[in-house]
């Protein structure tokens, strides 16, 4: 059941709809839109004095405000990196401005495939702070709305509102006494649902190459290669926390859900090859409806 | 980028083909049936028809029926046609069988029947792919409160996007 007051707006680079019982009041819209430019000031490679942008540049250490949380960013990016073998990693940041996506959207096909080096040569962090050895285009398109959503799902909680569903164009939180029924979308008809499945308090998210792909490339690369994935067209992950969700969907393209369940227990996942079959572990078998 | 679209277009125009046989040959067998409403159980496989990829004589057998009792436009069942059509290399053929259940492709197998190796390459593409094509739900008919999927694209990317599409047919 879909709450009655929506607020639509665009942010990280995608439309977003934050639907509650009560229209939310604009001090409250207000925070929001503060916490949001904060996340951005912090992890957006599109703005060019962020946090990550001045490490592209000149490399060395960052402090994060602790209210962007960054250690779990951090530390889920870290375990998805060694559960993938380095196919997933942060350090496809130049790999996608080498194709135009960047903040000019100069798409095109890359010049060259940038091969990412290990994230651990580089890369030092602790709870709030990151330092490069050198510098380096972070990119946290894997996990970075996923754990916006849950920033703010944690604002609206302690504003006292008690359901909401925070949907991120596709990555969705809900917390509800209700369940909130959920399609899969088909990527290469987006007309259609593949299936559909139901969440209360949890979030799911999806990944797919069908939006942002451009020629021959899309924007789901492997970090092992540089070069866009191939085999996998879309993913859904549900888990507790939206962050966790969104990384998972993305860690999909690499894993197999049954994998992706040895790392990240407790989620329920999902994903479809590009000859049209469908994977899932054992948790999301009892809770998806395939129309296929 | 060329070489690649080339035989992108033939399993297009091939895709194309297959379906349209299988529809028109599955929308002239219910024609032939007599106007009862048919239950789930009804397997309703036709003889393989052939027809040619230029399916434009068959003037009765248009995709949608007139009014029946069954709220869906085809009964449910499984339809077979083999279709048949000019490549290159000569005639060939490929068999389709497509399961509606409440109007929707449930299942869809393909049989390649190509003699040419280079037909046989294509068609073993096809059916490699094809299934991809066929499947789900449309969203309307559906009862969802949201769809998850791909994030959509802000403006000034879809700009980017139409601009290499007009870029790519100057």
């Amino acid at each position: 059941m879909r709450l009655p007051s929506s607020w639509q707006f665009e942010a990280i680079g995608t439309t977003w709809n934050i639907y509650t019982e009560q229209p939310l009041q604009r001090e409250q819209q207000q925070l929001i839109v503060q916490h949001i430019e904060l996340f951005d000031r912090a992890f957006s490679r599109f703005l060019a004095d962020s946090i990550v942008s001045k490490l592209a540049r000149d490399g060395g250490k960052a402090r994060f405000d602790k209210r962007l949380h960054a250690d779990k960013m951090f530390a889920i990016y870290d375990k998805l990196y060694h559960g993938t073998s380095g196919a997933m990693t942060p350090l496809v940041g130049e790999g996608l401005a080498a194709a135009g996506y960047d903040e000019t959207y100069k798409l095109h096909q890359p010049t060259k495939i940038v091969v990412p080096v290990a994230l651990d040569t580089i890369v030092e962090h602790d709870a709030n702070t990151l330092s490069l050895a050198e510098p380096a285009l972070l990119d946290f398109g894997a996990a970075g709305k996923g754990h916006l959503v849950d920033l703010l799902a944690g604002m609206l909680q302690e504003q006292g509102v008690q359901f909401f569903t925070i949907d991120a164009s596709g990555d969705i939180y809900h917390q509800s006494n209700e369940y909130l029924t959920v399609g899969l979308e088909n990527p290469l008809d987006t007309t259609k649902v593949i299936g559909s499945t139901s969440i209360r308090d949890q979030a799911i998210c999806s990944s797919a190459t069908n939006r942002r792909a451009w020629g021959n490339f899309h924007h789901v690369l492997d970090g092992r290669s540089g070069a866009p994935t191939n085999d996998i067209i879309a993913t859904w992950a549900i888990a507790d926390s939206c962050m966790v969700a969104d990384a998972l969907a993305t860690a999909l393209f690499f894993v197999s859900p049954e994998r992706a369940a040895n790392i990240q227990p407790g989620g329920a996942y999902i994903r479809v090859t590009k000859t049209g079959k469908i994977e899932m572990n054992t948790a999301m078998e009892s809770r998806v409806k395939l129309f296929v | 980028m060329n070489e690649s679209q080339s035989p992108n277009k033939a399993i297009i125009a091939l895709i194309i083909v297959v379906l349209v046989v299988a529809v028109l040959a599955g929308g002239y067998y219910l024609m032939q049936q007599s106007n009862e409403q048919t239950t789930t159980n009804t397997v309703a496989t036709t003889d393989t028809t052939s027809t040619t990829s230029n399916a434009t004589n068959s003037d009765d057998t248009t995709a949608s029926t007139e009014s029946e009792e069954s709220s869906t436009t085809y009964a449910d069942g499984t339809y077979e046609a083999t279709g048949s059509y000019s490549s290159p290399g000569g005639q060939e053929e490929i068999e389709v069988s497509v399961t509606l259940d409440d109007d929707v492709i449930t299942d869809a197998t393909v049989t390649s029947l190509a003699s040419n190796p280079t037909s046989k390459q294509y068609q073993a593409a096809f059916i490699s792919g094809y299934k991809s094509l066929v499947v789900g739900k449309s969203i309307d008919d559906v009862d969802l409160d949201v769809v998850s999927g791909s994030s959509l694209t802000p403006i000034g990317f879809n700009n980017a996007i139409e601009q290499i599409k007009q870029d790519a047919t100057a």
